[in-house]
C-alpha cells in the first residue's frame, strides 16, 4: 500500500484507526468537512429572489490528529486555515461531512453536550492583546475557565491555577497577582495557553500563536506548545501561514488552499521534498536568515493558478508520493 | 508592467535624487510616572545615498522611536537631542514650512499600522490623488493616472482605487499604505515593520517590490523589523539594537555569518529556517532591562550566557572588529568561542529568566 504513486481516496488512513490499538484511534477526525458562508443572502436579498453569493472557506477536507501530536495547517491568509480550526472546536457548525472527537460524532451536538465538549477542545488565538481582559488579574485570568466549567470548590480552582501556571513555566508567585500590561506578549500568550490547558483538555487549537510575537520569544511559546502536547497527551492543531515554524514542532502537517488540503503528512517530508506547487511556492516565500544563500524571489503578483483548481471529481483526490506523505491529484 | 516603465512614466515629476542620511548621537526620552524613559540613548549610523539600512531588535529596543524621531513625528512632550542630517541640513532643528516641504519628498514613511491609517469615509484613490497634488505640481487626473500605476506596482487591480478602505482586506490595506508612500518617490523610505501584519507569501512579493523600486531607482532606506529574515534578503546594512543603543553594526553578510555580539548571535538561533538543517529554536531568555535607570555596565548582561563581573560594571563601547563592522561586546576576541557555544541550547538555558527580568536595579 506503500507504493509510491499511488492513488487513494484519502490521506487519512481510517484502517489504523480502526484496526489499531487506542493509542491509534485519534482525538480528533474529520471527514468530508465543510464550511460554507453565504454572502448577501440577507432578509432584503431574499425578498427580491437574489440568491447568496456562497464562500466555500472549508470544501471537503479529512484530517485526523492523534494524542501527543502537533498537527500543522499552513496556507496563506484566506486559504480557510482558521474557519477549519474553529470549525473543529465547534465555534462554527460545519456545512456538511463529520466530525469525530474520541470516536463520537460531535458535527451537530448542542446543549449540555456543546458545553462538556468545549471543556475538551480549546483554541488560543493570535493577538494576546486584545485576548485578555484587561481588568482581570492572571490568577483571575486563569481560574475564569474553571468557573465557567463548575468547578465549585475554591480550593481546586486555586491548585489548578496555580499548576497551569507552572506548565506554562510562569512562576505562580511572580505573578498571580499581574495584569496583563504588565506583561510581555510572550507572557501573555503563555497565559492565553494556561488558560487553555487548566480545563485539562483533549484537543487543542493554536491559532497563529506566535505571529504577533517577537522573533526572539517565538521560540520559547513554540517549544512550550510542543512540550505540552507531549507530556499531557494533548493532540494540538498548530494554525500557522509560516510553513518555516511548521518544521521545527509539528509531526505531520497539511498544507491548505482555496478551502482543501493540496498536500499531507509527515512535516519533515513534505518541507523537505515539496511535491504539489502549492506547497513549494509557500517554501519559496520564506526569507533566508542566511546572507549566502541566494533565493529566488517571486516578483510577479499573479494569482497562484498553474495548475488550476482543486478538483472536484469524485474517487480518489489523493496520490502517495511516499510512506506518510500525500498530494492532492488534480496534479497528476 | 515593468517597474522601469513606471520609472519613464512618472519622470518628468520623479528626478528626485536619493538622500543622504546622518543622524549623530541621537537621544530621546519620554516622560513617564517615574522619571524619564530613554527610549533611545545615544544612536549614531549613517545611510548613504542608495542604501538600505535594517534597523533590527526587540520590540522596546526603541527602533520605532528612531524612525518617527527621524520624521519628527514623535510627541511633542518626548526630549529629541542630537542630530538628524538629512542631506546635511538638521531635520530636528528644521522651521515646519522647511518639514512640510521635506515630508514626502524626501521623506516617506510606512508604519507598522499603516493599515489603520486610512481614513475610512473617503475612496482610497483620493487619499492617494490628495497626498500627490499637495507635494507635486499635477493635476488631479494626472494623479489619479499615477495611482493606479502604483496601484498595479502593489499588485492591486486599478479600479479599486475606488473603493473605500473598509472593501479591502488588511494586506491590501497594508499595500494601499506602500503604494501611497511610494507615491512620490521620496528620497529615503522609512519602513517600519512594513509587512508584519501580511502573511509570509504577501511579505515576500511586497519586499521583492520595495527592494527593487529601491535598487531600480536608487532610494535610501531604512527598514525596521524584528525579523533577521527579511533585512538579511533587503538590506545592505544592518544595525542591531539593544534597549535603546545599537550594539552591532555593519555589512549584512558580515553581521549575519560572523557576529561578535551575543545578542546578535541569540537572535539569529531564534530564526527559523527553511533550508539547510534543521537546527534548534532557541529564544532568549528574560526582558528588555528598565530603561528609566538602566544598569550599570553592559545592557544585554542580564541575559548574556557569557557574562562576567566586568560586563555587569563597565559599559562596553563599540569598538571596530571588521571593516565597517562595529560590535560592543567587551569580548571581541572570544567571538568564534561565543558563537559555537550560542548555538547549544543548555548556554541559554544557564540564564535564570527570573534574575534576567529583575536587573533594573542593579544587583551585580
Amino acid at each position: 500500500m506503500t507504493s509510491s504513486g499511488q492513488a487513494v481516496l484519502t490521506p487519512i488512513q481510517p484502517e489504523k484507526a480502526r484496526s489499531g490499538s487506542p493509542e491509534a484511534l485519534p482525538v480528533i477526525a474529520a471527514t468530508g468537512l465543510k464550511k460554507h458562508f453565504t454572502l448577501g443572502g440577507g432578509v432584503i436579498a431574499a425578498l427580491l429572489g437574489k440568491p447568496g453569493r456562497i464562500v466555500r472557506a472549508v470544501d471537503g477536507v479529512d484530517l485526523a490528529i492523534r494524542a501527543g501530536e502537533v498537527f500543522g495547517l499552513v496556507g496563506e491568509s484566506g486559504s480557510g486555515k482558521s474557519t477549519l480550526g474553529m470549525t473543529l472546536v465547534r465555534l462554527h457548525r460545519a456545512s456538511a461531512g463529520n466530525i469525530r472527537f474520541q470516536g463520537h460524532d460531535i458535527t451537530d451536538i448542542e446543549g449540555a453536550k456543546l458545553k462538556a465538549y468545549r471543556r475538551d477542545a480549546q483554541i488560543i488565538f493570535q493577538d494576546p492583546y486584545s485576548s485578555l481582559n484587561p481588568r482581570l488579574t492572571v490568577a483571575q485570568l486563569v481560574e475564569e475557565p474553571l468557573r465557567i466549567h463548575g468547578v465549585r470548590d475554591k480550593a481546586e480552582r486555586v491548585v489548578r491555577v496555580v499548576q497551569a501556571l507552572e506548565r506554562v513555566l510562569m512562576p505562580p508567585a511572580e505573578y498571580l497577582h499581574r495584569f496583563p500590561h504588565e506583561l510581555s506578549g510572550g507572557q501573555r500568550q503563555r497565559i492565553a495557553i494556561a488558560r487553555a490547558v487548566v480545563l485539562e483538555p483533549e484537543f487543542i487549537v493554536a491559532d497563529e500563536p506566535v505571529s504577533m510575537l517577537d522573533v526572539s520569544v517565538q521560540a520559547g511559546v513554540l517549544d512550550l506548545l510542543e512540550r505540552l502536547s507531549r507530556d499531557l497527551k494533548l493532540a494540538v492543531l498548530y494554525v500557522s501561514h509560516d510553513i518555516a515554524t511548521v518544521r521545527y514542532i509539528c509531526d505531520r502537517v497539511a498544507v491548505m488552499y482555496l478551502g482543501q488540503f493540496v498536500e499531507y503528512g509527515d512535516a519533515r517530508k513534505v518541507t523537505s521534498r515539496p511535491q504539489h506547487p502549492y506547497t513549494k511556492r509557500l517554501m519559496a516565500a520564506v526569507p533566508s536568515v542566511d546572507p549566502t544563500v541566494k533565493r529566488k524571489r517571486v516578483e510577479r503578483l499573479e494569482e497562484w493558478s498553474a495548475t488550476g483548481s482543486p478538483c472536484d471529481h469524485d474517487g480518489p483526490h489523493w496520490i502517495e508520493v511516499g510512506p506518510d506523505h500525500f498530494v492532492a491529484c488534480h496534479l497528476h | 508592467m515593468s517597474i522601469s516603465q513606471t520609472a519613464t512614466a512618472t519622470a518628468l515629476v520623479d528626478r528626485k535624487p536619493p538622500v543622504h542620511l546622518r543622524v549623530d548621537d541621537l537621544r530621546v526620552q519620554y516622560r513617564v510616572a517615574d522619571g524619564y524613559l530613554k527610549a533611545v540613548d545615544g544612536i549614531s549610523f549613517e545611510v548613504k545615498p542608495g542604501q538600505s539600512l535594517g534597523l533590527v531588535g526587540e520590540s522596546g529596543c526603541g527602533k520605532s522611536t528612531v524612525a518617527k524621531a527621524i520624521l519628527r513625528l514623535l510627541p511633542d512632550d518626548a526630549r529629541v537631542d542630537g542630530e538628524v542630517l538629512l542631506d546635511g541640513k538638521d531635520v530636528l532643528r528644521m522651521s515646519n514650512r522647511e518639514l512640510r516641504s521635506v515630508r514626502w519628498t524626501k521623506l516617506a514613511l510606512i508604519t507598522q499600522s499603516a493599515m489603520n491609517s486610512l481614513d475610512p469615509v473617503y475612496r482610497i484613490g483620493d487619499q492617494i490623488v490628495e497626498s500627490i497634488v499637495a507635494h507635486e505640481p499635477m493635476s488631479k487626473q494626472e494623479a489619479w493616472h499615477r495611482a493606479e500605476e502604483l496601484f498595479t506596482l502593489v499588485g492591486i487591480k486599478p479600479e479599486r482605487l475606488r473603493d473605500y478602505p473598509h472593501q479591502f482586506s488588511g494586506g491590501m490595506r497594508q499595500r494601499a499604505v506602500i503604494a501611497m508612500a511610494l507615491s512620490l518617490n521620496a528620497g529615503l523610505l522609512v519602513a517600519d515593520e512594513p509587512t508584519t501584519a501580511l502573511d509570509s507569501i504577501m511579505q515576500d512579493q511586497v519586499l521583492a517590490r520595495i527592494s527593487r523600486l529601491q535598487e531600480e531607482l536608487s532610494r535610501s532606506m531604512i527598514l525596521v523589523t524584528h525579523d533577521m529574515g527579511v533585512v538579511a534578503e533587503t538590506c545592505q546594512t544592518l544595525a542591531v539594537m539593544y534597549a535603546g543603543r545599537v550594539i552591532e553594526t555593519g555589512p549584512i553578510a558580515e553581521v549575519l555569518t560572523q557576529p561578535f555580539h551575543p545578542y546578535t548571535m541569540g537572535l539569529r538561533n531564534a530564526f527559523p529556517t527553511i533550508s539547510g538543517e534543521r537546527r534548534q529554536l532557541i529564544s532568549i531568555p528574560g526582558n528588555l532591562p528598565n530603561l528609566i535607570d538602566p544598569p550599570a555596565g553592559c545592557r544585554f548582561a542580564a541575559r548574556c550566557p557569557f557574562n562576567t563581573e566586568h560586563c555587569r560594571r563597565a559599559d562596553p563601547p563599540l569598538v571596530q572588529v571588521g571593516e565597517g563592522h562595529f560590535s560592543a561586546c567587551h569580548y571581541p576576541e572570544q567571538a568564534a568561542v561565543f558563537r559555537a557555544r550560542a548555538e547549544e541550547r543548555q548556554t541559554w538555558n544557564r540564564v535564570d529568566p527570573a534574575v534576567a527580568t529583575l536587573v533594573p536595579g542593579g544587583t551585580g
